[in-house]
């Protein structure tokens, strides 16, 4: 069976021979397969095999090799300086035209070449120093670990690399990583310090000097990083921003006596140093982080630049900083042994990075103040202050070109011995412009050039200085001087009379305030807004002095942008301003512009393009169509409508009217009220004989006399004014007929009531309590409690009144069970009361000789109470008013019945209108609005 | 324990006192009197803890200053002054007569009075919200029930009195009423027997 | 023993034996009842409170425990007590008002216990069963305060109630709020089909407990309700049959 695989692209089946699809044309297998051998695929939880990353180089891209054999080359030639310079100043396409093979000088991507063993350390190593507390060991070769190369040792997926022990220390923070400062070959070597130098405060040494002492190379040495270093040490005071290029430039031996300690350093390197610290040797104060970043984001009055002059305090450490910013100089005499949180004397920032120590005669109080030299300081804080001294800055810048050319092939021999590839700090310091030079100059690209070139475009004139201190005490650039001032500013400003420092590594424009665009040509569309947003103009700028743009703090550093390993790899930017220094004379191509400002043996941008444009802007927005929008609309409402809360129905309440029901009120108590009060007996009585009335006049009437009949009262004292009239008549005729009452109730208020009903019906018979009735009171437990008197009533009613028991009285003399009253007689209004009644007492009173049982009830309970009269069990029944009167009329009585009926009657029409009329208004109401209901619905 | 003594009390009496209802004769008509007038002692005691429920209520709203503390206040004033005289002089003594002819009587009466009204608007009220057949025939036969309760001013409908209201009071009106007194004697029926199963507790507990 | 007590025995015995019986065959008795609007607004209602922190009202009526009616008092507070386990966690503790003594015990007996089983003991506060009168319209005028001032957005009337409950349904209906009411009493209902948005008739005052979901016993209960009057119903026609025959006779 013949193996296929499958193609990763499109799909098709392949047979398991072919490399490439025969569909696609893609292939088959993994890019590893590239390796042709030189490993195989990993599969997963295979733990690789170990490489060499020598081997590993056919893997590498076809530019990227070639840009490796390019750089080889450049390794193992010695340029003159013009040769480095043209590795900075020569345009991009005249880079292409050399083989790509051939490099630049600056190919950064040349690290992957690991036939320099010596120089080779590992590729993050300049980032794994970018960490504090760790040692300086630039200098020391005999801190290298001993073992395989770095670059031979196989990297395993198990393991971190190790340090090779051939290799150099670690790099210090802003240390270049040894493939790049392998680049410079072994003149190279010492050039580049840790990044931490760049912070510390260097001795005015002019940026030439690091030029001089081995930055620019004709080979593809970074030489332009040790011109910073150089600069850093030369210039001491700056009136423009300060250049910022990395140790690489300078070929400065850090430990070499002729690194200068910078007395200045970019405002952003300078800001981090301590605002008062001005030692030059041996402490080498930090500022604050944070106190820098209050004064850049405005927190403090005091400038960045100015305020670290004051600060005393340490934070950052020679450590911290790459060994291409320190001043190898000073870090070998003075930092060597010294704890790891020493701080970074002034001497041992590059020159670059400060103002010139011979042409500036303040660069020692620059030093002291680590004031950097706007030339050295980026462009977008030199720009600030380019306005305001463009002349010097022009002086400046050609200062640094000069002398960094002298320098470079000098720096170049001094560090070939080293090890240690990373930029120094005074190499940068000690860089000066003016000794840059022409040829140099020339082969800088354009970029870099311009970048050197004063707001006014007129190039720095002046050459004489030695070197070009990469921060010198200038006008302090506009950038800054926006920045809020602290107070107690150290005073002591000597670029007065500071010669002009180096030419910035950056043009001035660039990072000029005014120019926001040149600004965000650097940056891209991410510069920050209040860096993009600092006015060169601001007033605060225009009062300062150009000696109080950077701190007088030793290692104090402004701030900026690009992060420390670009701001390292920049090469001085006066170097490249020269526009004879880099006449084509080199093939190579040099970025002028951007972040690879000086920069040499980059990728040219293209044929007859000219100079190297920055990239586009590219808006960050999105191309949303109108339908995209329209979704996007739709579903941004979709989850806005899910936090609102939906609009809830109510359910439909009818309000109450209170005007309707005064207006019935008040009907009532007219109409009511007038006809009770005028007793007009407009009404008819009723006429009609009821059986059951009938019956119940009947049995009272043959009641045996001189009885005791039991009446009980069970109904509320708020029916008693219909009770009073249905009873009234009833008990009347019973106490005519001589009848001893005996009184109960089974409601808590009923023994009270009778006696309210006995006093306002039947006060004319003048009945005597104990003699003519007996009120029993209260008879407890409902139906149980009936049941059990009817049962036994001496045993359910056991009270005694005053005294004595109630048996004993005449009413009770006779009874001694319920069979002995002569009748029996409920009243109530509650269905309950008078069925409890009745059906407890059906089975004793249903025996032959029992009372009769008498109802007189409510015109509410009649309907549930009458079944028990037509079954037989209620003898007689009496209900409502209407009964009252009947019997009242057929008694030829005249009572309540007689006197309310004329009222209950009108009261009864008055309600039947008012519902009437009320009921079929409201329902047309209902209607319509159904009707609109169903209307709406429809 | 206590979880279930409450039922167990409860299931024993009630089934005590429902076979002394039908078995008369026998001791268990004795018991059934004992447990009635045991639950009359504490009908009368729970009566008493009832006011003292009450008055913690009112002074806890005299206290907290309240809507209607001072109604509040007043009840409380007038309980203790009525109790007070009840225990004293008795409450059948002519000052405790007096205060119930004055203040229950009269109120009482009052609030019957205000049913009046309230009924009536009612009637007016109940198409307003429920326009349905049902609706109206129940007011249409609370109109003839009324028309038929007394002979108009001046005038008196014939055959209504003696004819028409009496089929609607006694026929209809009584057949229904029989019919949902039925289902309410039904359903107390059950609701007493899940008590003495022990199936729903009024009494508390789960 | 005489025929109609030995006919209530009887019934009763029947009424035992299919309460029972029927409650044991959980599976095979499916119950299935007609939809009563009054129950679903009842939900709707106490949800309601629940979520506007408002007060609900139970008001049991003043039929004591002691009577006839004691039935429709227990019926009320199984309502009250099964209304309170779903509502416990409002803002506001419901309101329990009685027109009896020992009915107003049984009410603070069932809140307590409703709170436990809701897990919300804490929030029980005994003020919260109240008895408000002891006769009849004097519970009224001791309901009526709360219904004005005490926040209560659904009134839940069931009980024992007589004419009196036209006056709580009327303050209820000016207050705007949620009224269920039902009561045993004739008169009452009559009232309360006037004045009341959800009134109950006739029996479904015993019905609460099934709608409510108090447990299979009072849906079973129910069933036998339904059972036992169709056999009233047939025990009638066969009676009116056989007296008219024997009329016809």
């Amino acid at each position: 069976m013949v193996e296929t695989i499958n193609c990763p692209v499109c799909g098709e089946v392949n047979p398991i021979e072919l490399v490439d699809c025969n569909k696609c044309g893609r292939l088959l297998r993994q890019t590893t397969s590239e390796l042709d051998g030189v490993g195989e695929l990993i599969n997963s939880g295979q733990i690789p095999t170990e490489k060499k990353t020598s081997e590993l180089e056919m893997a590498l891209p076809a530019w990227l090799r070639g840009a490796r054999e390019g750089d080889k080359d450049d390794e193992t030639t010695k340029t003159s300086d013009d040769s480095s310079l043209d590795s900075l100043s020569s345009p991009p396409p005249q880079a292409k035209e050399s083989a790509p093979t051939k490099a630049a000088p600056l190919d950064w991507l040349a690290g992957l070449d690991n036939d320099d063993d010596e120089d080779e350390e590992e590729a993050a190593d300049w980032l794994v120093n970018i960490q504090d507390n760790l040692p300086i060991e630039i200098e020391s070769e005999e801190e290298v670990p001993v073992g395989i190369p770095a670059s031979e040792e196989p990297i395993t997926a198990t393991e971190a690399p190790r340090p090779s022990d051939e290799e150099e220390p670690p790099l210090q923070t802003g240390e270049l990583p040894g493939w790049l400062s392998d680049l410079q070959g072994e003149s190279a070597d010492g050039n580049f310090e840790a990044m931490s130098d760049l912070l510390s405060q260097k001795s005015s040494a002019a940026p030439k000097d690091v030029i001089d002492e081995g930055g620019f190379e004709g080979d593809d040495n970074l030489d332009w990083l040790s011109k910073l270093s150089k600069e850093a040490d030369a210039i001491s005071s700056y009136e423009e921003t300060p250049s910022v290029h990395p140790d690489s430039l300078s070929t400065t031996d850090p430990d070499s006596p002729d690194f200068k300690e910078a007395d200045s350093l970019p405002d952003w390197m300078g800001d981090l140093r301590p605002a008062g610290e001005v030692s030059t040797n041996e402490t080498s104060p930090s500022i604050p982080i944070d106190e820098f970043s209050a004064q850049l984001s405005g927190e403090s009055d005091a400038s960045p630049i100015s305020s670290l002059a004051e600060e005393s305090r340490p934070l950052i450490t020679r450590d911290d900083l790459p060994d291409w910013l320190s001043s190898e100089k000073e870090a070998s005499s003075e930092d060597k042994g010294q704890p790891e949180q020493t701080p970074i004397a002034a001497s041992d920032l590059p020159d670059w990075m400060t103002e010139s120590a011979e042409e500036l005669p303040a660069e020692e109080s620059v030093g002291e103040s680590l004031t950097p030299s706007s030339d050295d300081l980026p462009d977008w804080i030199a720009s600030n202050s380019s306005e305001d001294n463009p002349a010097e800055r022009a002086d400046q810048v050609d200062d640094f070109l000069t002398e960094d050319a002298l320098e470079m092939e000098a720096l170049t021999q001094e560090q070939a011995s080293q090890k240690e590839s990373v930029p120094s700090l005074d190499m940068a310091v000690d860089a000066d412009e003016n000794k840059i030079s022409s040829a140099i100059k020339a082969e800088l690209p354009d970029w870099i050039s311009e970048m050197g070139q004063p707001a006014t475009g007129s190039p720095p004139e002046s050459t004489d200085e030695v070197s070009i201190p990469a921060f010198t005490e200038v006008e302090e650039p506009d950038l800054v001087a926006s920045l809020p001032t602290v107070e107690g500013i150290d005073e002591e400003k000597e670029t007065e009379d500071a010669p002009a420092p180096g030419t910035p590594l950056v043009e001035d424009n660039v990072f000029s305030s005014s120019t926001d665009e040149n600004v965000d040509e650097i940056f891209g569309n991410e510069t920050p807004d209040w860096l993009s947003s600092l006015d060169p103009t601001d007033e605060d700028l225009a009062e300062e002095e150009p000696d109080d743009i950077v701190p007088k703090v030793d290692g104090n550093l402004s701030g900026g942008e690009l992060p420390g390993w670009v701001q390292a790899m920049r090469p001085v930017g006066t170097a490249l301003s020269d526009p004879s220094a880099g006449s084509g004379e080199s093939d190579n191509v040099t970025a002028e512009s951007g972040p690879l400002a000086g920069l040499s043996g980059i990728l040219p941008s293209g044929l007859d393009l000219g100079q190297i444009n920055k990239p586009m802007a590219h808006s960050l927005k999105l191309n949303v169509s109108e339908s995209q929008q329209s979704s996007a609309t739709i579903l941004e409402g979709l989850l806005a409508s899910e936090s609102k809360p939906g609009s809830f129905k109510p359910q439909t309440k009818y309000s109450s009217i209170p005007v309707v029901r005064w207006l019935i009120a008040a009907l009532l108590f007219l109409i009511v009220g007038s006809s009770l009060l005028s007793q007009s007996h407009m009404t008819p009585s009723p006429n009609i004989v009821v059986p059951e009335i009938r019956d119940t006049i009947e049995i009272i009437n043959q009641l045996p006399e001189a009885g005791s009949a039991l009446l009980v009262f069970d109904y509320e004292a708020a029916f008693s004014g219909e009770m009073h009239a249905v009873a009234a008549p009833l008990i009347d005729h019973l106490m005519l007929r001589g009848e001893k009452l005996v009184i109960l109730s089974t409601l808590p208020t009923g023994p009270a009531l009778a006696e309210h009903f006995l006093v306002e019906t039947q006060s004319s018979h003048n009945y005597q309590r104990n003699d003519e009735y007996l009120n029993l009171g209260y008879l407890p437990g409902g139906p149980s409690g009936i049941l059990s008197f009817i049962t036994s009533p001496r045993i359910a009613i056991t009270g005694k009144v005053d005294g004595t028991s109630v048996w004993d009285f005449p009413p009770l003399a006779s009874v001694a069970t319920l069979s002995d009253f002569s009748v029996v007689i409920v009243m109530t209004a509650d269905v309950e009361k008078g069925r409890a009644w009745v059906e407890q007492s059906t089975i004793p009173l249903g025996e032959t000789g029992s009372p009769p049982l008498l109802m007189a009830v409510s015109a509410q309970a009649e309907p549930i109470l009458y079944p028990y009269y037509a079954s037989g069990q209620v003898d007689g029944l009496v209900s409502g008013l209407s009964g009252g009167a009947t019997y009242e009329r057929l008694q030829g009585q005249s009572g309540l019945g007689r006197k309310y009926w004329d009222s209950y009657s009108v009261g009864l029409l008055l309600a039947e209108i008012l519902i009437a009329v009320g009921a079929m208004v409201n329902l047309l109401a209902a209607l319509k609005v159904r009707q609109a209901r169903n209307k709406d619905e429809g | 324990m206590s979880r279930y003594l409450s039922p167990i009390i409860a299931i024993s009496v009630g089934l005590l006192v429902l076979l002394g209802y039908f078995l008369t004769e026998g001791a268990l008509a004795g018991v059934r009197v004992t447990f009635v007038q045991w639950a009359v002692i504490l009908a009368g005691a729970a009566i008493f803890v009832g006011v003292l429920n009450l008055l913690s209520v009112h002074i806890k709203k005299i206290r907290e200053k309240e809507k209607g503390g001072l109604y509040s206040l007043l009840l409380i004033a007038s309980l203790m002054i009525t109790l007070t005289l009840g225990l004293v002089l008795g409450p059948n003594h002519s000052t405790m007569t007096n205060i119930f002819n004055a203040v229950i009587f009269p109120v009482e009466t009052s609030l019957m009075a205000i049913m009046a009204v309230t009924l009536i608007y009612a009637g007016i009220r109940l198409l307003r919200y429920r326009n349905d057949l049902m609706a109206i025939l129940f007011l249409a036969t609370a109109l003839v029930v009324m028309l038929g309760a007394a002979p108009l001013p001046f005038f008196e409908i014939p055959l209504f009195g003696d004819l028409i209201r009496p089929i609607f009071v006694n026929t209809l009106a009584a057949s229904g009423a029989r019919g949902i007194l039925l289902g309410v004697a039904l359903g107390a029926l059950l609701t007493g027997l899940r008590v003495l199963i022990g199936a729903d507790r009024p009494y508390g507990g789960k | 023993m005489q025929t109609s007590a030995l006919a209530g025995l009887g019934l009763i015995l029947l009424s035992a034996i299919l309460l029972i019986g029927l409650s044991l065959l959980k599976e095979r008795v499916k119950a299935s009842f007609r939809d009563i609007s009054a129950f679903t607004n009842l939900n709707k209602a106490l949800g309601s409170a629940v979520e506007d922190g408002t007060r609900i009202h139970f008001s049991l009526g003043s039929a004591g425990v002691d009577n006839p009616r004691t039935a429709a008092s227990f019926s009320s507070l199984s309502v009250l007590r099964h209304s309170v386990e779903f509502s416990a966690s409002g803002d506001k503790p419901p309101l329990a008002t009685s027109g009896d003594a020992a009915l107003a015990i049984l009410s603070q007996d069932n809140l307590h216990t409703a709170y436990r089983v809701a897990g919300a003991e804490q929030q029980y506060k005994a003020t919260t069963g109240r008895l408000a009168g002891m006769t009849p319209f004097s519970y009224a005028a001791g309901v009526l305060p709360a219904i004005y001032d005490e926040d209560i957005s659904a009134n839940i009337l069931v009980g024992g109630f007589g004419s009196e409950v036209g006056l709580l349904s009327d303050a209820a209906e000016r207050k705007q709020s949620f009224i269920l009411a039902a009561s045993d009493s004739l008169p009452a209902q009559a009232i309360l089909y006037a004045n009341a948005q959800e009134p109950l008739i006739g029996e479904e005052l015993y019905a609460t407990g099934a709608y409510l979901k108090a447990g299979r016993a009072h849906l079973v209960s129910l069933y036998v309700q339904d059972v036992l009057r169709w056999l009233i119903i047939l025990a009638l026609l066969v009676g009116a049959a056989m007296k008219i025959l024997a009329g016809l006779l």
